[in-house]
């Protein structure tokens, strides 16, 4: 077997203006695995670099690979860091390739998904548009299979463009969304300012999780660490810097290190999921810091002796813990419908499986956090600290028990499996439900120790409801589909890792009312916030359908999408280049996916 | 009737053309206001002939006297009947256009740079590919049909009648526009002077400054004018990708469509104790504030505030009928801005009374659902006293069969709307609608 080759790609740390600030912050280089077919774009297995201008319907030229030097260049050029004008567009082009590839594998390791992640689009290469057009965006669009970088004139400087695609905060903040969606597509067909805010805050995550990864960026946060961690705070939470400070006045589009809770006033008033997303930021970011602080007071050796660890240390071991503890949860999540709360039972759970002892006491640690920021109720943190059985596969009460080497293998095997298992999965009768995803994982714990292979069976149907009333306005007498569905996950030795479900109304069981119950309160909060997304002129009809694809000037943030019959509330990519709301025009352009 | 003030709008599908005749001192006036179609030319040749008719013979030219003719802007809708050919044997004695019309006005640079960039850009586009009636609709304002209208009206028609076309602005009179008239006051209330600081707003200059630097960014690099497909991805994906991105062209001609709604000249006639108002396609937005793109109402309201501040005898609905041409936003209160100047010009009569003032929309409902917008209809139709109950006018003819798109009208038919031109062709068999003033 040929051994991996690899290969050196430069791209910006942060963005142009933070390297004209800081030096030691200006360029790093990537080490990149290189597959076998890589080639001019960059295009490789899972991406293409598709340098089109919208604007202008213009392609530039794209950087040409040179297999032998393994580099790409432009004509005899060397594409690098000491890029000059000629070659500055091919610069951004690998830019764009390198964080988005290195990105990828991120979140592939063992010590995140342990797994390959399927684009949410049919086929495998996601297009990356450095210079679609002009404006001050920058969004994943599933429909072109693409992410769209644009650019804007700097309000600061004459005669300066910035260009989205330049910031590596941006481009890992709109990769997020495309992970995210590949994971879990379901979350697009949604009817929660949660479940998009779940979305941000995936992107945001995916920037701060990258920068920190940065040895660089590392040196410099550990050094301020020891002085002052204040600075060392705000350098990790001021994310889109350069975009931030250029287009919103302000030095941070969305700073984690906040103090915002479920129950914060401009947290209960926005229909923004940015807005939204800072919670659910802000809380993992208090994890972090909080466990930082934790392996900064403990001594190096286990049995409690030794010296205090280093900053650098302390913050490594962090940044390790940190993906692990907020990427791996993200397989045990429902199928639709996924809400904050979600999200913060599967990092507790994920602690629990993946650390059953804890010594050190990071699950209460992250458990008050999250009760402290709303998330999480007193209840909640009652019932999760009561002593409970690690894997108990028999809260399932199945009907038809297979092992999962019977139903693991293919999508009709698991869903005889969970046809056989109607009731205790609490699906109608009548409903024709689908396996929307079946996969395996092999993921590690700490020291890179492996934990039990996981089997992950996905499942969703929908329920139809009805808007009958005037306060739904146009929409009154429409059938809107309410997302419903499960996920379970299994470890190899068949033990219950999560049963994540999301349920309708139209299953009753009197042995398990709570599932209707839950069911009820479900469609309580799905018409109550379809009546809530029209009033705020957020939901808009499915744009314009053309044999050539979809036109619009600018899209509302939940479109009205037509399938199978049934309406869908599905989020719709932010294609408005324009940051300002004019109120006579029923649109928000605030979610950048 | 020969002291009763005359308003005609001509039935011309999705467009304007307004003929008024007024009685001032010993004369009759006669006016157009706009003649435009996003329909047949055909249609527009028709009723500038029959207006022919309707003008009184000039003795010094032997030739029907028009005397004033008005373009309030340069959309397809309101100005593509204006070729020379149609107005053969008429004489013109005055011709007032938008001052955004003049391509030299140095306070509209920056957004007749955004118009030439969105025309440009929505000209490279595939029409053929587009289907949605909306944005053929939007791609339509960018045609180079227009420039043929355009061309007329600042010179072809200005050289013919020996006349110097005026670029009007807010604040001008007739008489400072060399018209003198002896019972009327005819008074520009939009637009402002400076369209740039008005009506473009400080997110449009950047977008336009924006567009220039790219232009010289990106120009040197790109491989070659309009590339068929990149060679690493398939031509289908390639097709999908261009049409979500196309996106922009659109923004910048909304963007600029906006700037040339609002730029729009509009007219307060003054008569005696009349007062009648002539709007173009001036949209609202919100509430006014300096730096922002504004909509021309609210402009009007904050800079004009004196003038338009009461009640009409006659509006004519702007845009036909679209939700951003009427000031009057549902889902606000009294004290909102758009809300204050409706209430100011179209007050709701009070209890048991007849609202007294006339209002008429030019319109046609076309693959567009929000033109006419039937809520802002239904809201106009209890402001005024010309409003029908179209459900039982059309019943009473027995032609309920023949509305148009009668799906789309059920959910108010039945409500008074003020009259509008598209029905009232069917029930009447005449292609205007015309309401007569008297005094006051």
């Amino acid at each position: 077997m040929n051994e991996q080759k690899e290969a050196l790609f430069d791209v910006y740390v942060q963005d142009p203006q933070v390297a004209a600030q800081n030096p030691e912050l200006a360029f790093h280089s990537l080490k990149l695995f290189l597959e076998p077919e890589i080639g001019d774009g960059p295009t490789s297995a899972r991406f293409a670099v598709v340098d089109y201008n919208g604007d202008t319907q213009e392609l530039a030229a794209p950087a040409t690979w040179d297999n032998q030097a393994t580099c790409f260049r432009k004509g005899r050029r060397k594409v690098d860091r000491n890029f000059t004008e000629k070659e500055k567009f091919q610069f951004h082009q690998v830019q764009v390739w390198a964080w988005v590839h290195h990105a990828l594998k991120f979140y592939e390791e063992d010590a995140s998904l342990g797994r390959s992640i399927p684009w949410a689009f049919e086929g495998n290469r996601l297009i990356l548009v450095p210079h679609a057009g002009l404006g001050q965006n920058a969004y994943y669009d599933r429909t072109s299979k693409s992410l769209q970088f644009y650019f804007y004139k700097d309000q600061e400087q004459e005669e300066k463009l910035v260009y989205t695609c330049l910031s590596a905060d941006i481009v890992l903040h709109e990769f997020g969304h495309a992970i995210l969606d590949g994971i879990r597509p379901g979350f697009l067909q949604s009817f929660s300012l949660e479940t998009a805010a779940l979305h941000e805050f995936m992107g945001d995550l995916t920037a701060i999780l990258m920068l920190l990864r940065n040895n660089d960026f590392r040196k410099i946060v550990a050094k301020e660490a020891e002085v002052d961690e204040i600075s060392a705070l705000a350098i990790l939470s001021n994310i889109a810097e350069e975009f931030g400070k250029t287009v919103m006045g302000k030095p941070y589009l969305r700073s984690a290190n906040n103090q915002d809770t479920m129950n914060s006033a401009h947290i209960q008033d926005t229909t923004d999921p940015h807005i939204l997303s800072t919670v659910l930021t802000g809380t993992c970011f208090e994890i972090l810091i909080e466990l930082s602080k934790m392996y900064l007071k403990r001594p190096q050796n286990a049995n409690g002796t030794g010296e205090l660890e280093s900053a650098r240390s302390a913050f490594w071991n962090t940044i390790q813990r940190a993906q692990r503890m907020f990427l791996q949860p993200l397989d045990l999540l429902p199928p639709v419908d996924a809400r904050f709360k979600d999200y913060a039972l599967a990092v507790l759970r994920n602690q629990e499986i993946s650390d059953p002892l804890d010594p050190y006491g990071y699950r209460e640690v992250m458990l008050e956090i999250f009760v402290r920021r709303g998330i999480l109720s007193k209840e909640d943190q009652t019932l999760l600290l009561e002593p409970h059985y690690q894997f108990d596969l028999n809260q399932l009460n199945f009907q038809d028990f297979q092992p999962h080497y019977l139903w693991s293998v293919s999508k009709i095997d698991a869903y005889h499996f969970v046809n056989n298992n109607r009731k205790t999965f609490g699906i109608p009768f009548a409903k024709d439900f689908q396996i929307t995803d079946l996969y395996t994982a092999q993921k590690v714990r700490r020291q890179h120790s492996k934990m039990p292979r996981q089997f992950v069976l996905e499942y969703v149907w929908q329920e139809e409801i009805t808007l009958n009333g005037a306060e739904y306005g146009e929409l009154e007498g429409l059938v809107l589909a309410l997302p419903c569905g499960g996920t379970l996950v299994v470890d190899e030795d068949d033990n219950l890792i999560t049963w994540a479900f999301k349920p309708g109304t139209e299953f009753e069981d009197e042995k398990r009312p709570e599932l209707l119950l839950h069911g009820q309160q479900r469609k309580a909060a799905f018409l109550r916030n379809v009546q809530g997304f029209h009033t705020a002129g957020l939901i808009g009809q499915e744009p314009i359908s053309s044999a050539a694809g979809i036109f619009a000037p600018s899209l509302n943030t939940l479109q009205l999408k037509e399938l199978n019959g049934i309406n869908q509330l599905v989020l719709a990519p932010s294609i408005d280049l324009s940051e300002t709301k004019h109120q006579n025009e029923q649109k928000s352009w605030e979610i950048s996916f | 009737m020969g002291n009763q003030l005359l308003i005609r709008c001509y039935n011309v599908g999705v467009g304007d053309c307004f003929y008024l005749r007024i009685p001032d001192g010993a004369e009759q006036l006669h006016l157009l206001i706009d003649c435009g179609s996003l329909g047949d030319y055909a249609v527009l040749k028709n009723v500038l002939a029959q207006i022919k008719q309707e003008l009184p013979l000039d003795p010094q030219t032997n030739e029907r006297r028009l005397d004033l003719l008005v373009a309030t802007h340069k959309h397809e809708d309101h100005i593509k009947g204006f070729d020379p050919k149609s107005f053969t044997g008429i004489t013109i004695k005055n011709i007032w256009m938008s001052v955004m019309m003049d391509k030299q006005h140095p306070q509209a640079e920056l957004s007749q740079q955004l118009d030439q960039a969105a025309t440009r850009l929505v000209q490279l586009i595939d029409e053929d590919s587009i289907t949605n009636p909306k944005l053929r609709l939007l791609m339509g304002m960018f045609g180079i049909n227009n420039q043929g209208a355009e061309k007329a009206l600042s010179v072809d028609l200005p050289t013919k009648n020996r006349i110097r076309p005026r670029f009007v602005k807010a604040g001008d009179t007739a008489a400072d526009l060399n018209f003198p008239l002896q019972d009327t006051k005819i008074t520009v209330l939009a637009p402002e002077n400076d369209i740039d600081f008005f009506y473009l707003g400080r997110e449009n200059r950047n977008l336009v400054d924006g567009l220039n630097l790219f232009e010289g960014e990106f120009k040197p690099y790109a491989k070659s004018k309009r590339v068929a497909t990149p060679n690493n991805i398939s031509m289908q994906d390639f097709k999908v990708l261009q049409s979500r991105m196309l996106s922009s062209a659109f923004f910048f001609a909304n963007e600029s469509n906006k700037v040339i709604n609002n730029s729009s000249v509009v007219l307060l006639i003054e008569w005696k104790n009349r007062r009648l108002l002539f709007v173009g396609d001036a949209e609202w937005d919100g509430k006014f504030a300096e730096g922002k793109r504004n909509g021309s109402w609210n402009v009007m309201w904050n800079q004009r505030k004196e003038l338009l501040n009461k009640p009409l005898h006659f509006l004519k609905i702007g845009h036909h009928g679209s939700i951003n041409a009427t000031p009057w936003d549902v889902n606000k209160g009294p004290e909102a801005e758009v809300n204050q100047i409706l209430n100011a010009i179209l007050p709701l009569p009070a209890n048991g009374f007849t609202a007294t003032a006339n209002a008429i929309v030019s319109t046609k409902r076309a693959n567009y659902i929000t033109i006419p917008e039937l809520n802002t209809l239904v809201e106009l139709g209890k402001r005024i006293g010309n409003h029908k109950n179209y459900k039982k006018a059309f019943a009473d003819k027995n032609k309920t069969g023949e509305i148009p798109r009668i799906q789309e009208e059920l959910p108010h038919l039945n409500s008074n709307q003020p009259q509008r031109s598209d029905f009232e062709e069917i029930l009447t068999q005449k292609n205007y609608v015309e309401i007569l003033i008297n005094p006051g």
